[in-house]
């Protein structure tokens, strides 16, 4: 019952700043993605899916050489080079009716745009204000799955990778309190995935669990995510060309099925950990020394590793502790006769029984009379007991309402046993199941319960 | 030796200060301003308090040190409303971000001077200070930071992230006022030399922040909970 010492599982910012942004993420490699348009390029040049970029407006010089007559029937994204937390992003929509672009509801004119390339080109979306540079970025339509989920913007996975492993994996739904941006910081949604199957399990929504998404109250557990074995190896790719250590790769998966990147992070976020309910430090340690031969490679030993999804399940049904002697409620099966009684808990015999009273209550007085009339709860020659057993087995009744029968040795003959089909509520837990019915008038408990209905409790023997 | 140190640094620092007529209080605030971001860094590396920027607590406990907590608040109450003043009507003229950044400046500047010229007139305290027009152009240089943060986090977010930093400049005026600190280090000056140090102490540290045990606070939870099973 030790508590594990915490802060070597959970990753704080000191840890992530210290140990690994410094250690792995070079300068270099930091450069190289914190350029967009650079880290794109370099996608693009190793064949790695990115959104297409239409153009790049790097001074002013270039406002006045923008290829309109291409972009026009077009939709596209316009985005600061060096822009970060989603700022400075826009959507527009080429409208066929209208003839012109279209930010939400609002027509979009080409000196609108050019306003806005100006203020991306004078700094005003850049980390301290420096000059940047702007470019026309293909728009996604999300795909399916995604568009189901979210009614606004685009939403995407954010993978971390690690040392060509991806550890950890969030779905970003973007809300209306988020304005379309999927940035947690600005109110969007984090759903924690499995590694191993893609499978969401958890959602968050300004640091708190939540069970639906709050704007189209869909639930988001329990969802299998689209090219989920593509989205990892993807990831890794990108990983492995930006040359960072440790980084967090923003994917999307457009409706035609391409699986995109969209960026790589060298500073990707912590709250992904409340997403999956796990720890990043631990996760980086058990990858840390591993020789990573390909992506292939670092796609099994994430599989291996990191799949969490039945485990998960199983923590959230946790076993109940039986002592000895436990109250129970029998219930037949239509549910319309129930009883209350104190039954043994007894894993040395293979299935439950009840007694006779018991058996007669639940509305088997017919089977029982005849067992009894026929002397089946005693011993007798192994001869008579076959005997019998054909004769219960012939009558219609019995196999109608799934009483079964079978013949059991013992030292000095054999007998007969009958098995009653029932219902057994023990802790709260319904276990329907096959009970044999016996003489039990000479012991105290009027019911035991045997092995093979015990498979989902502990057993506490004193 | 230390007695030599000793009489070296002060014959550099205090005494030299001393000679060329620096006031005492200004020597207070060099010697223990590295004490303040020190504290800074504790706070924010340890506790976890959250603050705009590095510098602009600190700059904040030295105009409240100086110039007093009354005008110190006020300064930034004023500045931060002609800002958003500013903002508002800088909107319908769709400008660009350069001619607007000034066009808002000029009236936070006009608009605190008015103002601060409008109070002292009806109180009938001396004029605005030399000190406190620096304080007012630091202030100035910070309004950005602010305002960006409010446009990323939200106002809700912007104003609990100022509230901490007033919050934790507060803390660092009133260890600038403290008068033990202030003759501990006008007397033993090399007493500054101690914050390199424990600089180094606390990057030692890298668990959680305290704040990140309250952040993380499900994910230990679970962790735990799955320990004991």
């Amino acid at each position: 019952m030790s508590k594990v010492p915490l802060p070597q599982i959970i990753m704080g910012m000191n840890t992530r700043n210290s140990r690994l942004i410094k250690v792995v993420n070079y300068q270099f490699a930091i450069n190289r993605v914190n350029s967009k348009i650079r880290f794109k390029s370099l996608l693009m040049k190793n064949d790695v899916a990115t959104p297409e970029i239409y153009d790049i407006v790097s001074n002013f010089r270039d406002l006045s050489e923008i290829p309109w007559e291409k972009l026009e029937e077009k939709s596209f994204v316009i985005k600061p080079d060096r822009g970060y937390g989603g700022h400075g992003i826009i959507v527009l929509n080429w409208s066929k009716k209208r003839r012109i672009w279209m930010k939400g509801s609002r027509e979009y004119t080409r000196e609108n745009i050019a306003r806005h390339l100006r203020d991306i080109l004078d700094g005003q979306y850049s980390k301290g204000y420096l000059p940047d540079r702007a470019f026309f970025e293909e728009r996604i339509k999300p795909h399916q799955f995604f568009r189901q989920l979210s009614n606004s913007g685009l939403p995407d996975i954010r993978v971390i990778v690690y040392n060509s492993v991806p550890i950890m994996a969030m779905l970003r739904l973007p809300t209306v309190e988020s304005g379309g941006r999927s940035n947690l910081h600005a109110g969007g949604l984090g759903v924690g995935i499995d590694i191993g199957s893609g499978i969401t399990t958890l959602t968050i929504h300004n640091s708190n669990l939540i069970a639906q998404h709050p704007d189209t109250s869909m639930r988001l557990a329990d969802l299998k995510v689209p090219k989920w074995n593509q989205v990892l190896q993807i990831a890794i790719e990108a990983q492995r060309i930006s040359g960072l250590g440790y980084s967090g790769v923003d994917i999307v998966i457009d409706s035609k099925g391409r699986v995109l990147i969209l960026e790589a992070n060298a500073r990707p976020g912590l709250d992904i950990q409340i997403a999956n309910l796990a720890g990043l430090n631990e996760r980086v340690s058990r990858v840390r020394n591993l020789k990573v031969r390909s992506v292939e490679h670092g796609m099994r030993v994430a599989n291996e590793l990191f799949s969490e999804y039945d485990g998960m399940k199983i923590k959230t049904t946790k076993k109940p502790v039986l002592k000895r002697i436990e109250k129970i409620i029998i219930r037949s099966i239509d549910g319309k006769k129930s009883l209350h009684v104190k039954a043994k808990v007894d894993t040395g015999a293979d299935s439950s029984s009840i007694g006779i009273t018991a058996a007669r209550r639940l509305g088997f007085s017919k089977l029982v009379n005849v067992l009894q009339s026929k002397g089946m709860f005693h011993i007798l020659k192994i001869s008579d007991a076959r005997q019998r057993l054909k004769e219960v087995e012939a009558e219609k009744s019995f196999t109608k309402l799934g009483i079964k029968f079978k013949a059991v040795k013992s030292a000095s003959g054999g007998t007969v046993r009958a098995y009653v089909p029932v219902k057994i509520q023990i802790h709260r837990r319904e276990i329907e199941t096959q009970v044999s019915i016996v003489n039990r008038s000479h012991l105290a408990y009027s019911a035991i319960i045997g092995a093979v209905d015990l498979g989902s409790f502990y057993i506490n023997p004193v | 030796m230390f007695y030599t140190l000793h009489n070296f640094i002060l014959s550099i620092t205090t005494e030299l200060a001393i000679a060329q007529d620096i006031p005492r209080a200004v020597i207070d605030i060099f010697l223990l301003v590295p004490f303040v971001s020190l504290i800074l860094a504790f706070l924010r590396h340890i506790i976890g308090v959250k603050t705009i920027g590095l510098f602009f607590p600190i700059v904040l406990s030295v105009i409240f040190a100086v110039s007093g907590f009354t005008y110190g608040l006020a300064l930034i109450f004023f500045v931060a409303l002609f800002t958003i003043f500013g903002r508002v009507i800088v909107r319908p003229f769709r400008m660009l971000y350069l001619p607007r950044s000034a066009f808002v400046i000029s009236i936070v500047t006009m608009g605190v001077f008015w103002t601060l010229i409008f109070i002292s007139a009806i109180s009938n305290k001396s004029p605005v200070e030399s000190m406190s027009i620096l304080s007012f152009v630091v202030l100035l240089l910070f309004t950005e930071d602010f305002l960006r943060v409010s446009n990323e986090r939200g106002a809700k977010n912007s104003l609990t992230l100022m509230g901490e930093t007033i919050l934790i400049a507060i803390i660092g005026a009133l260890f600038l006022r403290w008068q033990a600190a202030r003759d501990a280090v006008y007397t033993y000056p090399e007493l500054s030399l101690l914050v390199p140090l424990l600089a180094i102490a606390l990057n030692r540290w890298n668990g959680l922040r305290l704040s990140e045990l309250y952040r993380f606070r499900l994910v230990r939870k679970r962790l735990i909970v799955d320990k004991d099973e």
